[in-house]
């Protein structure tokens, strides 16, 4: 039987507006089986983003199922401390998610202490190890850092508490393509070496074949499709929102060229 | 035989630093005609800044040095200040980022389009409006006359882009410089956008340069390619050429892309050489 780390079921998301409520997520129903990376794609405000933070924990304007690493999300409250333990996210800018005044060992060492982790010492510079820092990193500021190194910290900083899920919104797509390959080879090297699950969000469908194992395709608030990322190949069984991504992403359904 | 529209030599743009002096344009040429060149490069590898002194808008402490430098027939490199502003907007113009930032918050689209005809031509007001609502239409806005007493704040980010272009391309310039014009957009309106501005260089005949980091869609869009990295052009290369790449920086840009075909396997990481930075690499 399939053992489905996050379920969800029905979900509406909304915004509380001036006037009234903005729906930004109708009806959503995915699951996510252990182990697997799924991608959430879509184009700007097809509510990608906002569906995951509800993953997350972060948005109480939900109503529906919502059930994350054994817990289950109630719509209006803000989930118990250790919901945090089991989901983690890494976020799209990596010069605004991390806080300027903050050195690179604070950032990391924070979440720890709250979560009551013992030596943290050790902890922090297998971490700063793991995304190929090194401790030369440690006491750095964040504006001592490029976006690569920085989106590195982030992401050192979402495994510190060993979750059981990670959840990805547009990690790369305000990196240089080179460091882009850097920051998704590291993805990589982390599912290798940990049962993971991940979700990621993305616009960009090349880092989705690349590295996901099934996907759901959003437009206007709504899940048009989901399917496994090899079943992208049987273009005409697309749907045509899908379809369009892909035009966008390789062209005419010509993958990118390799050297 | 006919002068290139655009003709550049030995062009450097240099900034001083406590450190001493930073080059950060270095040697750069160009010929081009009216043809769709692309320039792509990383972040800080000098393509913004090469653009931006061709129109003679590096600030200071910048400086901007160059053998030759030539706009049709006009020498750039010896322009006056108020010569450069008469050139701009009519004969050479420049299409930025992220139209939340380029248009003027507190002014009617409207107007910012007229702006550009006022600035450059003596035609009536009456005159002005109807250009600037036959441009809002061309630039494949549906609702023109919305459009243009709307401030920028009531547009998506794809109706921006497109006035942007509105206002630049109103003044009929010879050369129209885009830099980074989609990568504020959507993907599926960056599409639109692109396909726009290459119908636009068509039918009025300008030249185009496209400043992007996305190779793969420069690629698809222009002529020919120059790849920039750190303030230098380290190959020049037709646009469905890229894949005969010669240069291990741009193999190495083109192989770092993620796809199906990469799936279950590391990506190539760029190893940096010293000597890409050399003239002679």
């Amino acid at each position: 039987m399939p053992d489905a780390v996050i379920a969800v079921e029905k979900v509406d998301v909304w915004y509380e507006a001036r006037d009234g409520r903005f729906r930004a997520v109708t009806g959503a129903t995915l699951t996510v089986e252990r182990g697997e990376f799924f991608g959430l794609v879509g184009g700007s405000g097809s509510g990608k983003s906002t569906l995951l933070r509800v993953l997350a924990g972060l948005s109480p304007h939900f109503s529906g199922k919502v059930d994350v690493g054994g817990f289950h999300l109630e719509p209006g409250q803000t989930p118990p401390r250790a919901f945090h333990r089991k989901a983690q996210m890494v976020f799209q800018d990596p010069f605004a998610s991390l806080n300027p005044r903050h050195t690179v060992d604070r950032a990391i060492a924070d979440g720890l202490i709250l979560h009551g982790f013992s030596d943290i010492d050790a902890r922090i510079l297998r971490l700063l190890d793991q995304v190929g820092l090194g401790k030369a990193f440690r006491f750095r500021y964040p504006h001592e850092l490029s976006g690569g190194q920085r989106q590195r910290v982030a992401i050192a900083r979402a495994l510190a508490l060993e979750p059981e899920i990670l959840l990805l919104d547009e990690p790369t797509s305000a990196l240089d393509a080179s460091v882009q390959a850097e920051i998704l080879n590291l993805l990589a090297a982390i599912r290798r070496d940990t049962a993971l699950t991940s979700v990621l969000v993305t616009h960009d469908l090349g880092v989705v074949t690349h590295l996901c194992d099934r996907l759901a395709v959003m437009q206007k608030g709504t899940l048009v499709e989901e399917c496994a990322v090899s079943a992208l190949e049987d273009t005409e069984d697309r749907h045509a929102y899908t379809r369009q991504l892909m035009r966008a992403a390789f062209g005419d359904g010509q993958p990118t060229p390799v050297s | 035989m006919t002068e290139p529209l655009l003709d550049i030599e030995g062009l450097s743009v240099t900034f001083p630093t406590p450190q001493g002096e930073v080059r950060v344009v270095r040697d750069f040429a160009l010929t081009m005609g009216r043809e769709k060149i692309g320039i792509v490069g990383e972040s800080g590898s000098g393509k913004s800044i090469t653009a931006r002194a061709i129109l003679g808008l590096v600030r200071r402490p910048g400086i901007v040095t160059s053998r030759r430098m030539r706009l049709g027939g006009t020498d750039l490199t010896t322009l006056a200040p108020a010569d450069y502003r008469k050139l701009r907007g009519k004969r050479a113009a420049m299409i930025l980022q992220d139209p939340k930032f380029s248009l003027n918050p507190v002014q009617r689209i409207g107007k910012q389009i007229e702006e550009t005809i006022l600035l450059h031509e003596k035609v009536s007001a009456a005159e002005r409006k109807t250009r600037a609502l036959a441009m809002l239409g061309a630039v494949g806005i549906d609702d023109p006359d919305r459009v243009y007493s709307a401030y920028p704040h009531e547009l998506s980010g794809g109706m921006g882009q497109r006035a942007m272009i509105a206002t630049m391309l109103v003044g009929s310039p010879e050369l129209l410089i885009a830099d980074e014009p989609t990568s504020a957009l959507d993907v599926l309106v960056r599409d639109q956008v692109l396909a726009l501005i290459d119908d636009l260089a068509r039918i009025n005949g300008f030249g185009l340069i496209l400043i992007a980091h996305d190779l793969n869609m420069v690629a698809r869009f222009c002529d020919r390619i120059l790849v920039m990295y750190r303030g230098r052009v380290v190959e020049t290369l037709a646009a469905n050429a890229l894949t005969e790449a010669k240069h291990p920086y741009t193999q190495g840009l083109v192989a770092c892309l993620p796809s199906a075909r990469t799936r279950g396997r590391d990506l190539p990481v760029l190893a940096r050489d010293a000597a890409w930075e050399s003239a002679d690499a």
